[in-house]
């Protein structure tokens, strides 16, 4: 150990770190230093680097060359195992979890501290004593699959911070939460850095970064930029720092009075845990508008997609396609209605991450006449399919028979959304459809939306980014405990009585 | 200061993966070779002695096809499943009542030939994929495990076979106690060959239609989809539950067939010895090929071979033990070299003066 | 071999339990893949003697095959003499299972010595029912030996290998076929049950005994049978109440069944299972006992009566390695069944009931056999008639279960 005393040092400094795959380079001589008590933003595009510098410091991969001093301490993690030793731990954006057991195991899991001799009763109250201390709650006693994403994300984080990380390294976690969740975590890391740890928050949402670090580095393809005090700068600027260049998305409404393509009529639904999460819900959908969804997640917008587009069935109601009741039908029915989906869980339900690019690609289009001849595929037609499609998505892979899960989260997430434009020649539902993407990425998104709904087609946005729902859509549901709380038109939207409506505060919001 | 790291592969290459298969089956017969030089007994005699079994003759040869045949059958039905990330570990039940069935019809009925024996198949395989329906219903509509379901319905097709051959079905003419009579059709040995049953075609016409279905099909693409991710099939419009039963029942029957197949070609009449384990040997093939039909057939024929020898080098006085553990150690070899193929070894000089150099 | 009988130790226990299952014991390493090595390793360790007994006779066929390769492509079959035999036995269990497979081997030791250096033989254990088993006699054949033995009755799977390959001879011990190269023995053991049913009679005072069989066959008949008759030679009221547990060896089953009769009332328990577990627990019962195929006093030391004396097997193997020798062998047309006696009284048993076994046998022999009609099968049919004795070869082909047999139909 290092004579100093810990805490007189710098917390992590990495300097000079390299790292390529494969012939590509990830990173090049990249610096790093984080202070003790600082919130650090790492800041870039997908591809950028910032998971992979992440992954370094904290254990996963090993640089090609490069050092990281840990506290004075120089280190070369074998595995993450010996970071978290010494107090480093990351938080990452796919989740380690183990779907089929409860909060308070998974939080017990591997754990050094965990008792010998458990029972539920000692796992629970554990848990609950970990959560009251860090100001998190989730309930200890469910089971990780019953959680929305957003929850599963809050499980993550207690669980590395039960470890005693002192520096701790959240890769996206806004990606996944709501605002209000959000909001929350950055109470928490406040009060974590507040008490002298570090905490490093990855992200390419401007504002967030802007809210809530003390410094930024920004890293562009596997370089560093500039690390700067947060004091001072500004979203624009940041923003050509991360991608080196400047556009605007295109977001003019013009407003088509198309008729009504989807017609939701006192829908109601559980959830996978057998409760009701949808409950007489009144919704329409017209050609050539895009209606946002707003709300905090879990309030029914996951199975709203899902009854629309056929993974979940009614309890009552009916739901209508261009005139036709596609009530409880059969998922290949309404997508060969014209309804596309592009999932909340895009990688998780949208994609077969083993299976090439190519079988993504068709997924959804195989039994088309273009592509198969009765039981038998047309291999060179599936070939041609899916290079179309990567190429007008804009996918990097380096072929189509690659499997897919080894391209990048954002490459996959153009593949899904892009498939599923193709699909949703009448309706696109997109579920949170710029969750998890940079700058550039989300722009081609909405922009893909758009073109959609300037085609002709209806578009059901759900997101909880309140600012996403607001510049995008024509019209605006809000969602509270499974019922749509109210509509506004565009030019009614206001963004107060929005908010109100999303914690369920009706009365309030619709006060004089 | 030198260390030597695994590090997983990015990407999977299909001919590193046999090579290295390979690779490990030979080093598997080292350490036998190892263990049986301790033993004091000569390596290379045995090893002579198993490949001359195996191809030094041409009933070697027939013997080696034989044996293959129902592992290759039942390595097939396992491989099938196996393509939905479906573990069929009742393929020996599957083939078992297969043969029982096919004897009720095979002792009870002296019609013409070719005639007994499509009912004998027909026959074997529905009673296959019956004795895997239950647990395709509770595996795809309640996500019951398959792997318990169908593992403990071996035992109960064992009893049932025993049951028949010591009971109802006991072959009273003759003096033989453990055994039903025998069947009144068997499959003809190819024309020109002396032993080797018709039935060995079924395999390898088996490996062509699978390895064309996964390849070129619809269907196979679906099966691959719910294998790679069953909510991602749902999601593209796939029944799966549905699929996860009618792909449980095509097991079934591949297994039951070839029970019926080794019944009527090789072993004649039903005792609870007749499976000696096929549909293990099947699953094991299948859990080595790693879902490639073409490692299969490979595989299959290996194993088979390892069998024939083993009981060529029994009757040389080799010890049954013996023989197991060399199996075991070739297996293992295969098994590891399965997942060495997906790492690769990195040395690296680790100086903690100068820090980490490339 | 001597008889020297030690507890079995669980490792031991657990491996010829698996050898009931024999050649697919073989074939399981399919199943057991890569847990071959650990119990192959671990088993091997025990069974070393085993092993080295086989390698030798391994070793000694095939230097002995290539002496004989040029009598064996002269005829064998009509008659010719050899300088060297060389024989192979094929048994369905380990060598030294306690029991029947025991008494084989060691009639093919006792062979291989008397004819001195003149024969060569070797032998393959735990060999099963299953279809491969054709393939290990036919690998046998191949070998070059001159005869084969078979210490249980394989039919089909030996009979074909037979037939294709008629320079060679084939033994198949209780076999029921006969071709010019393929004969069946056995030994008349319906006298020893009949003479140790005498001794049951008398000890047991309800005339309640026991039987734990195997299966439906010949064999159990006449054991069931012989029992019944021989104790109600001295007790008209002699009952044979029998268990078949579908298994020579079974320790679990076995003990099962021996608890079943004795819950029952039985006072003598008599059984065909190569392992003596219903043994212990008759001695400990206090129920007079008795085994079918070797000297076990020491498992029931109080109440051990006796056992069928299997010695037999040596002198006969020797005279077929003779007549194979000499030129002279035939398969005959029908089994040879070799002579049993009952073998050493146990310690308890009182003298008065030595005695009257000892009369019993005179009288046994006077009378030509053991079933003397009139004798009705357990379903009240007539199956002797009246004035009829059955030879002993009638005996082998026994297929009902006199009256007072229970259990067995």
């Amino acid at each position: 150990m290092n004579a100093e005393a810990p805490g007189a040092q710098n917390a992590v400094e990495a300097s000079g770190i390299t790292k390529s795959f494969g012939g590509a380079l990830a990173l090049d001589g990249v610096d790093l230093t984080l202070a003790w008590g600082e919130v650090h933003a790492l800041l870039g595009e997908n591809g950028a680097g910032k998971t992979t510098l992440s992954n370094i410091i904290a254990g996963i991969y090993r640089a090609d060359a490069g050092r990281v001093v840990v506290d004075g301490v120089e280190h070369q993690f074998r595995n993450p195992a010996q970071a978290i030793a010494a107090g480093i731990g990351m938080v990452h954006q796919h989740f380690r979890l183990v779907a089929p057991m409860s909060v308070a195991e998974n939080l017990h899991l591997g754990s050094p501290q965990t008792p010998r001799l458990v029972t539920e009763k000692i796992l629970v109250a554990r848990a609950r004593a970990l959560m009251d201390e860090l100001g998190l709650h989730v309930d200890p006693t469910a089971k990780i699959w019953q959680l929305s994403v957003g929850e599963q994300q809050r499980v993550e984080i207690l669980r590395v911070l039960s470890r005693g990380a002192r520096v701790l390294i959240l890769d996206e976690p806004t990606a996944v939460l709501t605002a209000q969740e959000a909001h929350d975590l950055f109470g928490v890391m406040r009060q974590l850095v507040a008490a002298g740890r570090t905490v490093v928050f990855i992200s390419h949402k401007l504002n967030e970064v802007l809210e809530v670090s003390d410094r930024i580095t920004v890293l562009r393809g596997g370089r560093h930029v500039v690390t700067r005090d947060t004091a001072g700068a500004t979203a624009r600027g940041l923003a050509r720092l991360m991608t080196g260049e400047e556009r605007e998305l295109d977001v003019t409404h013009r407003r088509i009075d198309g008729s009504a393509v989807l017609t939701l009529a006192g829908v109601s639904a559980r959830n996978s845990r057998g409760l009701i999460a949808l409950s007489q819900c009144d919704l329409v959908v017209r050609g050539g508008e895009i209606v946002g969804v707003a709300g905090v997640s879990g309030n029914g917008q996951t199975e709203l997609a899902e009854v629309i587009t056929g993974l979940r069935p009614l309890e009552g109601g009916t739901i209508t396609v261009d005139g036709t009741d596609l009530t409880n039908a059969s998922a290949r029915q309404i997508a060969a209605a014209g309804v596309g989906h592009i999932p909340e869980d895009r990688i998780g339900v949208g994609m077969v991450s083993s299976a090439p690019v190519k079988d993504n690609a068709v997924l959804r289009h195989y039994r088309t006449d273009e592509l198969s001849a009765g039981k038998q595929l047309k291999r060179t037609a599936v070939v041609r399919f899916a290079e179309r499609l990567v190429a007008a998505a804009r996918v990097q892979t380096r072929s189509v028979h690659t499997p897919a899960g080894q391209m990048s989260g954002g490459n996959q997430q153009r593949l899904v959304a892009h498939r599923e434009a193709l699909v949703g020649r009448r309706l696109l539902i997109a579920a949170h459809p710029t969750r998890g993407l940079d700058v550039l990425a989300t722009q081609e998104v909405q922009s893909a939306l758009i073109a959609r709904r300037d085609d002709g087609a209806g578009v059901l946005l759900i997101s909880d980014d309140l600012d996403e729902v607001l510049l995008m859509s024509d019209r605006i549901a809000v969602m509270y405990e499974g019922r749509i709380m109210g509509m506004f038109d565009r030019g009614d939207a206001d963004r107060a009585r929005i908010g109100l409506l999303m914690g369920g505060h009706a009365e309030e919001a619709f006060a004089p | 200061m030198n260390t030597i790291r695994f590090e997983r592969r990015a990407t999977s290459d299909a001919r590193r993966s046999a090579a290295f298969r390979v690779l490990g089956a030979v080093a598997g017969i080292l350490v036998a070779g190892l263990v049986l030089l301790i033993t004091s007994r000569n390596p290379f005699t045995l090893l002579g002695d198993a490949f001359d079994a195996n191809f030094g003759s041409q009933r070697g040869l027939e013997e080696t096809a034989i044996y293959a045949t129902p592992i290759l059958l039942n390595g097939l039905a396992v491989a099938l499943s196996l393509r939905m990330k479906i573990w069929n570990i009742g393929a020996d039940g599957q083939f078992l009542m297969g043969a029982w069935a096919a004897t009720g019809v095979g002792i009870h009925w002296a019609g013409p030939d070719p005639l007994v024996l499509l009912v004998m198949a027909l026959v074997g395989a529905a009673a296959g994929a019956a004795w895997i329906l239950i647990p395709a219903l509770a595996r795809a509509y309640w996500g019951v495990n398959e792997i318990i379901t169908t593992l403990l319905l071996n035992f109960v097709a064992l009893q049932l076979v025993l049951w028949a051959t010591l009971g109802f079905w006991r072959d009273t003419k003759s003096a033989v106690v453990q055994s039903a009579p025998p069947v009144s059709a068997n499959l003809p040995v190819f024309p020109g060959l002396d032993f080797l049953h018709i039935g060995f075609i079924a395999p390898l016409v088996l490996t062509a239609v699978l390895w064309w279905v996964f390849r070129s099909s619809t269907w196979g693409f679906e099966i691959d989809t719910i294998g790679g991710n069953p909510r991602a099939a749902a999601f593209a419009g796939i029944n799966v539950p549905v699929r996860i039963v009618l792909v449980m029942l095509c097991t079934g029957a591949i297994a039951g067939l070839s029970g019926m197949i080794h019944l009527s070609g090789y072993a004649f009449r039903l005792n609870g010895g007749i499976s000696t384990n096929y549909g293990l040997s099947g699953f094991i093939v299948a859990a080595l090929a790693g879902g490639s039909f073409i490692g299969l057939l490979v595989g299959g024929l290996f194993i088979a071979s390892m069998l024939h020898a083993g009981i060529t080098l029994q009757a040389k006085g080799l010890s049954t033990y013996i023989i197991l553990a060399i199996y075991g150690a070739i297996l293992l070899g295969i098994a590891i070299g399965e997942v060495a193929a997906r790492y690769r070894m990195v040395r690296e000089r680790y100086d903690p003066a100068t820090e980490a150099v490339r | 071999m001597t008889q020297q009988k030690r507890p079995m130790t669980d490792l031991e226990r657990l491996a010829s339990a698996s050898s009931q299952i024999s050649r697919r014991r073989m074939m399981k390493i399919g199943g057991m893949g890569a847990a071959g090595v650990v119990l192959g390793g671990g088993v091997l360790a025990a069974c070393g003697d085993d092993d080295d007994d086989t390698a030798g006779g391994a070793t000694d066929t095939t230097a002995a095959a290539t002496d004989t390769t040029a009598a064996a492509t002269s005829p064998a079959t009509s008659g010719s003499a050899l300088d060297a035999v060389q024989a192979h036995w094929v048994y369905i269990g380990p060598p030294d299972d306690n029991g029947w497979t025991q008494t084989h081997d060691d009639g093919r030791k006792a062979a291989e010595t008397g004819l001195a250096g003149k024969a060569v033989t070797g032998f393959t254990p735990n060999v099963g029912f299953g279809a491969e088993t054709t393939q290990v006699f036919r690998d046998l054949a191949a070998a070059g030996n001159n005869l084969i033995v078979a210490n249980t009755e394989y039919v089909d799977l030996m009979h074909v290998v037979a037939a294709e390959n008629t320079d060679v001879k084939f033994l198949e011990c209780n076999g029921h076929v006969f071709t010019e190269n393929l004969g069946a023995y056995y030994m008349a053991h319906e006298i020893p049950a009949y003479l140790l049913g005498v001794a049951a009679g008398l000890l047991a005072p309800s005339g309640k005994i026991g039987y734990i069989g195997a299966f439906p066959s010949s064999t159990g008949y006449n054991d069931a049978n012989g029992l019944l008759l021989g104790a109600r030679s001295v007790n008209p009221e002699a009952t044979v109440n029998v268990v078949l547990v579908s298994t020579f060896f079974d320790p679990v089953k076995a003990a099962q069944a021996a608890e079943a009769l004795l819950a029952d009332g039985v006072e003598f328990l008599f059984g065909v299972m190569d392992e003596p577990t219903f043994l212990q627990i008759a001695e400990e019962a206090g129920v007079w006992t008795g085994y079918w195929n070797l000297d076990f006093r020491s498992a029931a030391p109080t109440k051990y009566v006796n056992n069928f004396d299997l010695s037999a097997w040596g002198p006969y193997y020797t005279q077929q390695l003779q007549a194979v020798l000499d030129g002279t062998w035939t398969a005959g047309t029908e089994a040879t069944l070799l002579e049993c006696p009952l073998g050493a009284w146990g310690d308890e048993v009182p003298q008065d009931v030595q005695d009257a076994v000892a009369e019993a046998k005179t009288a046994l022999d006077a009378a030509g056999g053991v079933y003397v009609g009139p004798i009705f099968d357990n379903k009240g049919e007539e199956r002797i008639p009246a004035g009829e004795v059955w030879t002993s070869q009638q005996a082998y082909a026994v297929n009902f279960a006199v009256d007072g047999v229970t259990g067995l139909d």
